[in-house]
């Protein structure tokens, strides 16, 4: 009887462990707010439906089509910095917030939430008062044109911190949490500007920023 | 061949399988009714619009356009509809020969990609430069409530930097959300 039974339970088992698997479709880790992407593959399988839709609509406003047919893409030539005086970046990292508003909870909250992702992915930011970088920092992030951006001198702001996360947080409209609307990263030697945007910053990707805050990819 | 002809082992064993595909039945049905499905009563495929704006020949550039672009299908909660179109078809939309710059340009620029017949329908357009060689990554994202015609644009650009695969990953990241900005399905 024994016999019978011991791999029967063996299986029901190996069984009970994997029916999660089997039957987890809706349980798909691509939740954004909980997945940890830095685990995920470069690249990786795309469930989405993709269609490369056919190129004959570039026939339908002809008097548009390129004269020279170039197709080598191409963006405008970024100018080097402004020489500065450059301190040296031996200091831990920074996190510095632009705001006009009394923070909300869920603001704070965020914040602590984004330090404690980047610290369990080994990057560990100070947060820092903005202080008199104020100015320079809102400028910073309220220019669109890359080359303008390349001619602000961003080592002062930088300070002596090896890297500076901006984020700023816009106030609240209708009572409703603006939350982040533009962020960067500050890094490098000379300082510059390694990471731009405007838009938010979603907690789905706060551990991944550390890709751009690491020693590792500094130039 | 019928059972009566089977060996005991082998009926025992038949047996067992039996016993055991019933079993498994019995414990996944009841997880498969517990456990999360996407909703899909009435919902609908977020449509996103992806143009890459290199010409496909670098290896590392096609790397990096398809962590952007693998996000962009994976990250979103429900499905994504992903198109994609030539570089030269958004040229010729836009009515323009160059997109240099892109990231940095107003709204209005796009106006010929964001409206007309080939918007309709539309609820993002994700537009790509990755340049591994020049450490540049640049994207605008368009997306928000009211689909192309109403939508913002949200930038971002990485500079100075080694596009590795995680700063690919970031970026992809970051562009699937903003994607799906006020999406309603």
């Amino acid at each position: 009887m024994n016999r019978r039974v011991r791999p029967f339970g063996a299986v029901v088992a190996l069984l009970l462990l994997v029916s999660p698997l089997a039957c987890g479709g809706g349980a798909r880790d691509d939740a954004p707010s909980n997945a940890d992407p830095t685990e995920g593959p470069v690249g990786g399988g795309e469930p989405a439906t993709e269609v490369t839709l056919p190129s004959d609509d570039a026939v339908e406003q002809p008097q548009h089509v390129a004269a020279d047919g170039e197709g080598t893409p191409t963006s405008a030539p970024v100018p080097s910095p402004l020489p500065e005086a450059s301190v040296p970046a031996t200091g831990p990292g920074q996190l510095v917030l632009l705001h006009t508003h009394e923070l909300l909870r869920s603001e704070e909250r965020y914040v602590e939430q984004l330090l404690g992702a980047l610290r369990r992915a080994s990057v560990t930011l100070e947060r820092t008062p903005v202080g008199d970088r104020a100015a320079t920092l809102e400028s910073w992030l309220t220019e669109t044109d890359p080359a303008r951006r390349a001619q602000l001198a961003l080592g002062p702001a930088r300070g002596s911190a090896r890297a500076l996360l901006v984020l700023r947080l816009s106030a609240p409209v209708d009572r409703r949490a603006q939350g982040v609307t533009a962020f960067g990263v500050i890094a490098g030697e000379p300082p510059r500007e390694r990471l731009w945007a405007q838009g938010d910053l979603p907690a789905s990707s706060h551990a991944l920023l550390a890709a751009l805050l690491g020693e590792g990819t500094q130039p | 061949m019928s059972g009566r002809h089977l060996a005991p082992g082998a009926r025992a064993l038949l047996l067992r399988l039996s016993a055991l595909v019933a079993l498994g039945g019995a414990l996944i049905l009841p997880l498969a009714l517990v456990l999360p499905l996407p909703a899909r009563a009435g919902a609908r495929d977020l449509e996103v619009l992806f143009v890459r704006l290199d010409d496909g020949s670098d290896a590392a550039t096609t790397a990096c356009v398809g962590a952007v672009r693998g996000a962009l299908g994976r990250a979103f909660g429900g499905e994504v509809h992903l198109m994609s179109i030539p570089r030269e078809v958004l040229l010729t939309r836009l009515g323009t020969t160059s997109l240099d710059g892109f990231v940095g340009w107003p709204r209005e620029r796009f106006a010929g990609a964001l409206s007309g017949r080939s918007a309709a329908g539309l609820d993002a357009l994700v537009i790509l430069e990755c340049a591994p060689a020049q450490q540049r990554l640049d994207l605008v994202v368009f997306a928000g409530t009211g689909a192309l015609p109403s939508a913002d644009a949200q930038r971002l650009s990485v500079r100075h930097t080694e596009i590795t695969p995680a700063v690919a990953r970031f970026a992809g990241s970051v562009a699937s959300v903003w994607q799906s900005e006020g999406f309603s399905p």
